[in-house]
């Protein structure tokens, strides 16, 4: 029954509201015709006094520096007495024929009377005109301009409730009617006359603006409608301190604007709480045991005979989310390259929540710890996920369906922006789950490359994802039982975004061409192949860092025969194999005549070696995850048996329950932050992302010039099979 | 569905949780009305609270929520009339206010402001 009454309230007011639109248009029409009515009303009275204006002007000036002078409040009592008495006040003056009162000009006692009535016509002029004027700025709740208070006030009073505005309304039609009786006789034109009735009308405007502000919080105070408990003390500054009933608490927080709210601020709050450093820290005042405690826990390495600190590694962050990470695998990890504390981190599907999406794919900040910056979805798993290096907004991504999937950090939805289409065979597109996805090219003419296991490669348009650029199927150049190949990795040569190279599940590499040229078709090449691995080949890494001497034939790879195995890559197109020949790591298959490269050197590991990478500024650095859940970061230059520091991320809330299996240790994925190389990311199969800061030894800054030379010389020495 | 609403206010309540986190509040921006708050006591069980039992002792020198909104609310309005006074068109985005016992960060917006009081940090 409450809402039949409130629908009926509106009802009504919506009536009047039309009513008064009416009257307003009306008014609209009659304004002309009185104003052109109006320069003959003056006439009788200016018209006919030419001769005795001067005094007449002295006269009204004086009467209107003491209607000035009078105190507001006390005009303001006397207005209703003027709107009453307008009629005759104006017919009054009418009757004050210019000679009777220039005669009683000289004699005082008379003239204050005359003077005091036409105070009071001069007074609803001014109200009137006020009201003429006003109206438009009242309907709209428009606060006067300059007074900064009230702007406050009243767009408060306009989200409140409608009792307010149905004061106000009725209010206004008070006036309305107030303008149809109040005569215009717009008889003074002088300048000066005009400025004192503008000070006045501003007089009047602050009063009746003050009260509306009373009326209003009066109706407020004694609505009838639910909520309006105003607490008088507080409401002036602006301060509306009412409590809200549970309905319009629920009105509020389901809207989408608030929901926004709490999401943006809440980010800014925790990034503002996760601040660890403090600005107002006094080192004088500092007790002892602010002391350096993090070499004990961490950096376990082998290596720690010497420099231990600059080797260290430092757990600095742990990401989980226990909403979304639950009982998911971390399948990639990826840093941004123009945002160094932003990680993109995809995942696998949570198998006992078919109701949630399969992929998962979250951007966590260094700063944030405590939830992803953004979350995004799909249908399907996603396998791999990277920043655009062009473009530090949008995201690409792998997915088991076989989809290439664009998503944008500033759509506001969480599926992706684009993807290609499901039917991948039809469309020219995936049928088989893409592991590898990579961004080639330059910032202006640039590719998504994505490969399945089926040995399909797929140049894309980042604008446009509804069908493959270039397609490609990858097979066996000399087929035994089966031409088929499935990779697993790929890795693109810095340099060369038309070729690239495919770790297979067989355990071999094989150097691809993307286009047809002289001597080769497009696909694998005939005459090469990198064989070592004896196992899936889970990782391939080319040496990215910049310095002195190129490296960037190195390459690494990570199998699941427990081995890292260091490559170095013949120039792609090149074949020019004669010269290889001495060294015992080229043979060449006679069958095939197909020439085995073999590797410069392996890193024997104790476990399955799921994912190795180059530091990003080392020339000798990197990182290995295994199965055991260990992450070891490796300087060539300081030993090539040993990695130099190792850290097992510590157990985390969200993992504590779980027990310590095997399986759920292991680490999949290792990452570092592209930009300086000091901090390093890990995840695997507990759905934890752990971040950590880097020695400065291992470090991007401070390389030194001679450590690229003694790389090279390194290198040079494992070809000669020095080792 | 109301997931997406319950997800979002789940930030809310993990903030609240934190540690060192004393309150939280969420006014209005319009006319300062309490919209959501948390680790505050409000006007009407303070008042049943002295009244009442004993064991509400440090309920009586601890502010009420309507208070601290009010506080708030207007060190939002002096603070941002500040920023509009020294350039126009300019506003005020966050707000960080330490204490000696606490530090207090606002994050203003087009309709709402979050309040969160917390301890602060330990040396200083």
């Amino acid at each position: 029954m409450n809402i039949e009454q409130r629908k009926q309230e509106i009802l009504a007011k919506r009536a009047k509201l039309a009513e008064l639109r009416k009257a307003r248009e009306q008014r609209g029409d009659t304004k002309p015709k009185q104003d052109s009515l109006l320069p003959n009303a003056p006439d009788t009275g200016t018209l006919t006094l030419p001769a005795n204006q001067d005094s007449r002007r002295r006269e009204l000036d004086d009467l209107i520096e003491r209607l000035v002078d009078r105190p507001v409040g006390l005009s303001r009592e006397d207005s209703p007495a003027g709107k009453v008495s307008s009629r005759p006040s104006s017919t009054g003056r009418g009757s004050l024929s210019p000679g009777s009162h220039d005669e009683r000009n000289p004699q005082t006692p008379p003239r204050g009377r005359a003077t005091y009535t036409q105070s009071q016509a001069t007074q609803t002029v001014s109200d009137g005109e006020y009201f003429a004027d006003i109206p438009s700025e009242v309907t709209s709740l428009h606060p006067p301009p300059p007074k900064q208070d009230v702007l406050m006030y009243s767009v408060g009073v306009q989200t409140n409730e409608t009792g307010g505005k149905d004061a106000s309304y009725s209010d206004e039609e008070d006036r309305d009617s107030s303008l149809n009786r109040s005569p215009r006789s717009h008889l003074r034109s002088s300048r000066k006359e005009k400025e004192r009735e503008d000070k006045l009308r501003q007089q009047l405007r602050e009063e009746i603006e003050e009260e509306l502000k009373n009326l209003k919080l009066s109706a407020n105070s004694n609505g009838d409608t639910k909520e309006n408990l105003v607490d008088k003390s507080t409401t002036h500054n602006g301060f509306f301190n009412r409590a809200l009933t549970s309905e319009e608490m629920e009105v509020v927080v389901a809207s989408d604007e608030f929901l926004d709210f709490v999401n943006r601020s809440s980010k800014v709050i925790e990034r503002a709480l996760d601040e660890e450093y403090d600005v107002l820290v006094d080192y004088a005042t500092v007790e002892e045991d602010y002391e350096d405690d993090e070499d004990d826990e961490v950096g376990e390495g082998y290596g720690r005979s010497k420099s231990k600190k600059g080797r260290r590694l430092k757990e600095i962050a742990q990401f989980y989310d226990e909403r979304w990470c639950k009982k998911r695998m971390v399948s990639d990890i990826n840093f941004s390259p123009k945002f160094p504390e932003l990680l993109v981190t995809s995942y696998t599907k949570n198998a006992s929540a078919p109701q949630d999406p399969s992929g998962l794919l979250q951007v966590w900040n260094l700063h944030l710890n405590s939830r992803p910056e953004y979350t995004f979805h799909n249908t399907s798993d996603i396998l791999t996920a990277k920043f655009s290096p062009f473009h530090p907004s949008l995201i690409i991504g792998g997915c088991y369906s076989g989809q290439v999937a664009l998503w944008d950090t500033r759509s506001k939805s969480a599926q992706p922006v684009q993807k290609t289409r499901l039917s991948g065979a039809s469309s020219g597109g995936h049928t088989h789950p893409v592991y590898s996805v990579d961004i080639v090219g330059t910032q202006n003419a640039n590719n998504i490359m994505s490969i399945s296991t089926d040995g399909v490669v797929c140049a894309w348009s980042v604008d446009m994802l509804a069908q493959p650029q270039e397609y490609l199927e990858l097979t066996s150049p000399h087929p035994g039982k089966t031409d088929e190949v499935s990779p697993t990795c790929a890795g693109f040569p810095p340099s060369d975004p038309t070729s690239f190279l495919v770790g297979t599940e067989e355990g071999t590499m094989y150097p691809c061409h993307r286009y047809d040229r002289a001597g080769s078709r497009a696909g694998i090449d005939q005459d090469l192949r990198y064989k070592g691995h004896t196992a899936p080949i889970m990782s391939l890494n080319f040496h990215s860092a910049r310095g002195s001497v190129d490296l960037s034939d190195l390459v690494l790879t990570s199998s699941l025969d427990w081995t890292v195995k260091l490559w170095k890559v013949r120039p792609f197109g090149s074949s020019s194999r004669a010269s290889a020949t001495t060294s015992a790591r080229y043979t060449i298959d006679t069958d095939t005549s197909v020439e085995n490269i073999s590797y410069l050197t392996e890193f024997p590991r104790e476990e399955v070696v799921y994912d190795a990478r180059w530091a990003p500024q080392r020339p000798g650095v990197f990182a290995t995850v295994d199965g055991a859940g260990s992450v070891e970061v490796w300087d060539l230059l300081v030993d090539t048996e040993i990695p130099v520091a190792k850290a097992t991320p510590a157990a985390q809330n969200g993992t504590a329950g779980l027990p310590r299996a095997y399986g759920l240790r292991s680490l999949n994925k290792v990452a570092w932050d592209e930009k300086d190389g000091k901090r390093m990311a890990v995840g695997g199969a507990a759905g934890v992302v752990t971040a950590y800061e880097v020695g400065s030894d291992l470090a991007g800054d401070g390389v030194k010039a001679e450590d690229w030379a003694s790389m090279k010389k390194l290198v040079g020495r494992m070809e000669r099979g020095l080792r | 569905m109301s997931q997406p609403t319950n997800a979002t206010l789940e930030h809310l309540t993990r903030i609240a949780t934190k540690p060192g986190v004393r309150s939280t509040l969420i006014l209005s921006k319009t006319d300062g009305a309490i919209i959501q708050s948390t680790g505050l006591i409000s006007a009407s069980q303070k008042e049943s609270s002295e009244t009442g039992q004993e064991g509400y002792q440090n309920a009586e020198n601890q502010k009420s929520a309507e208070e601290v909104a009010k506080m708030a609310y207007d060190f939002v309005r002096h603070a941002s009339s500040f920023a509009i006074g020294m350039q126009d068109e300019d506003d005020v985005q966050l707000l960080r206010l330490r204490t000696r016992k606490n530090e207090i960060v606002i994050v203003p917006d087009a309709k709402y402001l979050l309040v969160v009081i917390h301890d602060a940090p330990k040396a200083g």
